[in-house]
């Protein structure tokens, strides 16, 4: 059964037994290929779609969702958002967007996938990596080779009369190589964003990759202590990712962030500027409204260092007495709403990262950190994250460095923000898509020997 | 759940294509939830996951593909579009199916939907309010219920038709402690692969009660060292530890592409004597455990490690071809959407002669590690990290006080060396492992260990 038929099936069976309801349908067509060893590895093709009902019945919100589009799929859903939403307790739930202007606009993505074959897509791969195990012979490896693209839609229907679509169509390519010098086994990777597969650029991909495997070989660790570091662009986007989830006026409520009542105080450097922006033509979360159809919407997070905002979805805001910002948002069909930002960046400042490594006489340049999960508390604002880079003395990258970690709070670290650099970087759209240049950050706690 | 002659025939398809060896699986999934937070119901979400994955191999080459629509028309549509330019000859005869006579490790005494949501909610009270009431510090208290029953069915071109249905609960509880505008956190979320009697079987009290107490600790807690320590790390989700710094690198997705580690050492000795590590799929209601993999393999008892001594990897039926080695019965998936890879069930290391207070004793100057959080790995070099939950620094042989925010990073090859003691207290935990062929459960384990050099990544530069 098609989406349409199968919403005017359940929009018919609920009308008398839920008092609002709003079915939301997300569908993805995906194509995925890994090269191993100059052959597919891996080929992976895929049409799914899931469907999620949330209605109020008794007194909360009921959800429940299927990914089969029947008569006796439309039947269960129903019985399951009356049943859930009688046991839920939460009055003052999520409400329902009115349609409205804002977000009528759709915006259609160009289609650009479908430019080149999947054999040239192929190719594409195979040259890829190819290409990488030239460059260096202490590189004969790769770990992972691989392409993906996705084409994915949103279709929302309410009894509010609301009705929207939009698409989004965009890939990646992530290439991941080994080295090693008979002594060290290093990894090095690129993720390489884009529309239209005609964009990869393979001799870019590949010498990043290798640089940043081949550099890092030797890296041993730093003394413990404390040092000026310079985060990469990169690293401070997904610290940033990381710590997101303080920023949702759910969790502020909940008192599960640390940036409560912070509202109107100085949470960071002057020169920091973060702001949200869902239209962003280059983002790729951009989009017109959210997950339960409100409008998305600019604003400023963080202005000079001072907080001025968090992000609402609509029972966040309901309970705020506000409306939703247009941050409401799904992991998928299968998830309640969540809050989270669209396209989020640190605005960046006029200085050369390189100029910015000069400056440091005894540092570390901080290029990759793991363990963003377990080691990064986005309630408490305290982490702890394994890491590499370079060692910095007088202005010049000495040796590399590995075996480290960075310690701190996120509050720390953005008030010892003394510079940030051009470079704005994005990395892989997730929770949200997050843009940040590097920055320098003084006196930051590093583990080594 | 799908005919015979539409298997066969899709099957048909898949070889006719120039495949070697072809697969369907089929994934039925009812799943319910409900969220508990500031004593209120806050989230009740239930569905159903149904979907189909067919998946055709070539020599080492594979090929995936997956849809909810399970019509003969749409799984022959999408064979086609899988593989159009090889021709191959096999073809399968649908009556050579043979329904495979499973094993039943974990059996259910109580389905989920025999019981009405007004028990389930009371769970979720009894537990917050224990939780909540633990300590004066204690500032909010989330609890979550989790029910799944995930039926699959599995047929391949070598004859086998077989299903399994694997149900599974889980119970957590989050709770926040706060004190002068600081926030610590304490998570404590038993599961086992039981129906509802499993919560005849634990505590929820004491569920609740040890998240607030892990919690309180924290609160009070300073920040933890930094630098190279001898660390004791306690029993149950210790066993994260073993996971990332060897488990992985252990698994043929890695190993037969000679990016592990770990690979090429078999027979060799890779940790110290001390250690035998053991990863097991059919342990009796496990959170891990399940009766047939998910190619259809029954799942087994694996020896990782013996005595030191590097013994088997973990194997899927692909990577076994590439390394000419049989599958262990390994292969696992979060869903339909993923290809089967190599993977870990309830993976502990086998218990050792040492009482945890000698571990403890021994050492002057140290970290006592009692609960750990997540880690990861990059099984290609071995580095490793995780997160400390509830730590306590050593001082002169004794435990003394809580520190905070400590991570541990090390080398995989290196710190299954530096292992120099080996408690006699096994337990095992409940964890969910993310790698590519999705989440999954898993039960970690362990009894108290001790490592007698590693790095400490906390914000202290003495300990």
């Amino acid at each position: 059964m098609e989406f349409e038929d199968f919403s005017n099936l359940v929009f018919r069976e609920g009308e008398n037994k839920i008092e609002e309801m709003e079915i939301f349908h997300l569908s993805q067509r995906e194509m995925q290929i890994e090269i191993f060893n100059n052959q597919v590895d891996k080929y992976i093709i895929s049409d799914s779609s899931g469907v999620s009902l949330r209605g109020v019945a008794g007194q909360g919100m009921g959800y429940s969702y299927t990914e089969k589009m029947d008569e006796e799929s439309a039947r269960m859903i129903i019985a399951e958002v009356i049943t859930n939403g009688e046991y839920t307790d939460i009055i003052e739930g999520a409400s329902f967007s009115s349609p409205s202007k804002d977000t009528d606009k759709r915006y259609e993505r160009a289609q650009g996938m479908d430019e080149l074959s999947v054999e040239e897509k192929i190719e594409i791969m195979l040259e890829l990596e190819k290409v990488a195990l030239l460059i260096d012979k202490r590189v004969s490896k790769s770990q992972t080779c691989s392409y993906e693209e996705f084409s994915l839609k949103r279709e929302m229907r309410n009894s509010k009369g609301l009705n929207l679509s939009d698409s989004s169509d965009w890939g990646y390519v992530y290439l991941s190589v080994v080295a090693n010098d008979g002594d060290d086994t290093r990894t090095g990777s690129t993720m390489f964003l884009f529309r239209n597969p005609k964009d990869i650029d393979i001799a870019k991909i590949a010498k990043e990759a290798v640089k940043e495997a081949v550099s890092s070989l030797g890296g041993r660790p730093v003394e413990s202590g404390k040092y000026n570091i310079i985060l990469k662009n990169n690293v401070f986007s997904e610290i940033l990712e990381g710590f997101m989830p303080a920023f949702t006026g759910e969790n502020v409520q909940k008192g599960l962030s640390f940036l409560k009542g912070r509202i109107g105080n100085a949470i960071g450097s002057e020169i920091l500027t973060l702001i949200e922006d869902p239209f962003l033509e280059s983002g790729f979360k951009t989009c017109r409204f959210d997950d339960e159809g409100f409008p998305t919407t600019s604003k400023t997070i963080i202005e000079n260092g001072v907080l001025k905002d968090y992000l609402f979805n609509s029972r966040a805001a309901n309970k705020e007495g506000i409306v939703s910002t247009g941050n409401g948002f799904r992991d998928s069909y299968k998830a309640p709403v969540g809050t989270r930002p669209t396209n989020l960046m640190v605005l960046p400042g006029v200085i050369s990262r390189e100029r910015m490594i000069a400056s440091i006489d005894k540092g570390v340049y901080i290029t990759d950190v793991v363990g963003l999960h377990s080691g990064l508390n986005h309630v408490s604002g305290d982490f702890s994250l394994q890491a590499q880079g370079f060692l910095i003395e007088e202005g010049q990258l000495k040796r590399p460095v590995n075996g480290i970690t960075i310690s701190g709070n996120f509050i720390e670290i953005l008030s010892n923000i003394s510079n940030v650099s051009d470079d704005i970087y994005f990395g892989f759209p997730g929770n949200g898509h997050y843009g940040a240049p590097s920055i320098k950050i003084n006196l930051i706690d590093i583990s080594g020997y | 759940m799908l005919n015979r002659n539409t298997v066969g025939n899709v099957l048909d398809e898949a070889l006719s294509n120039g495949g070697d060896f072809a697969e369907v699986f089929l994934e039925d999934k009812i799943t319910s939830n409900m969220k508990l937070v500031e004593g209120e119901i806050s989230d009740c979400l239930s569905g159903r996951d149904y979907g189909i994955g067919i998946r055709i191999l070539n020599g080492t080459n594979s090929i995936y593909g997956y849809t909810n629509d399970s019509s003969e028309k749409s799984l022959i549509k999408l064979t086609r579009l899988l593989f159009t330019s090889l021709r191959g000859k096999r073809s399968v005869n649908s009556k050579d199916f043979t329904q495979f006579i499973r094993s039943e490790y974990s059996p259910v005494q109580i389905k989920f939907s025999d019981v009405i949501k007004n028990y389930k909610v009371d769970l979720l009270k009894q537990a917050y309010h224990a939780a909540k009431e633990y300590d004066q510090v204690i500032s909010q208290v989330t609890t979550t219920y989790m029910e799944e029953e995930q039926n699959i069915f599995i047929a391949n071109s070598d004859g086998l038709w077989s299903t399994d249905k694997r149900t599974r609960t889980r119970f957590a509880v989050s709770s926040a402690a706060s004190l002068n505008g600081e926030i610590q956190m304490g998570y404590f979320a038993p599961g086992s692969s039981m129906g509802y009697e499993f919560y005849d079987k634990i505590d929820l009290v004491e569920t609740g009660r040890e998240a607030s107490r892990i919690a309180k600790v924290m609160i009070y807690a300073d920040h933890a060292p930094s630098g190279r320590m001898p660390v004791v790390i306690e029993n149950g989700f210790g066993g994260v530890l073993f996971h990332e710094a060897c488990g992985h690198a252990l698994e043929a997705s890695f190993v037969s592409k000679e990016v592990s580690a770990f690979g090429g050492n078999l027979g060799k000795i890779v940790a110290s004597p001390l250690i035998t590590a053991i990863d097991d799929g059919t342990m009796s209601n496990g959170w891990g455990t399940t009766n047939i993999d998910d190619e259809g393999t029954p799942t087994r008892e694996n020896i990782l490690i013996e005595n030191g001594i590097l013994k088997s990897y973990l194997i899927d039926k692909l990577n076994g071809r590439r390394m000419d080695l049989d599958s262990t019965g390994s292969a696992r998936r979060q869903s339909y959407r993923f290809p089967p890879t190599s993977r870990m069930n309830n993976t502990f290391i086998a218990p050792g002669e040492s009482t945890p207070e000698e571990l403890i004793k021994s050492i002057g100057s140290g970290l006592y590690a009692k609960k750990l959080g997540g880690g990861s790995v990059n099984p290609a070099t071995g580095d490793f990290n995780f997160s400390v939950m509830e730590g306590y620094l050593i001082k002169n042989g004794r435990i003394t006080t809580p520190v905070r925010g400590a991570t541990l990073v090390g080398n995989g090859i290196e710190v299954l060396k530096l292992i120099d003691g080996v408690g006699n207290n096994l337990k095992l935990e409940q964890g969910m492992c993310g790698a590519s062929s999705g989440s999954i459960p898993v039960n970690v384990g362990q009894p108290a260990i001790r490592i007698s050099d590693i790095t400490v990544g906390g914000r202290k530069e003495d300990a």
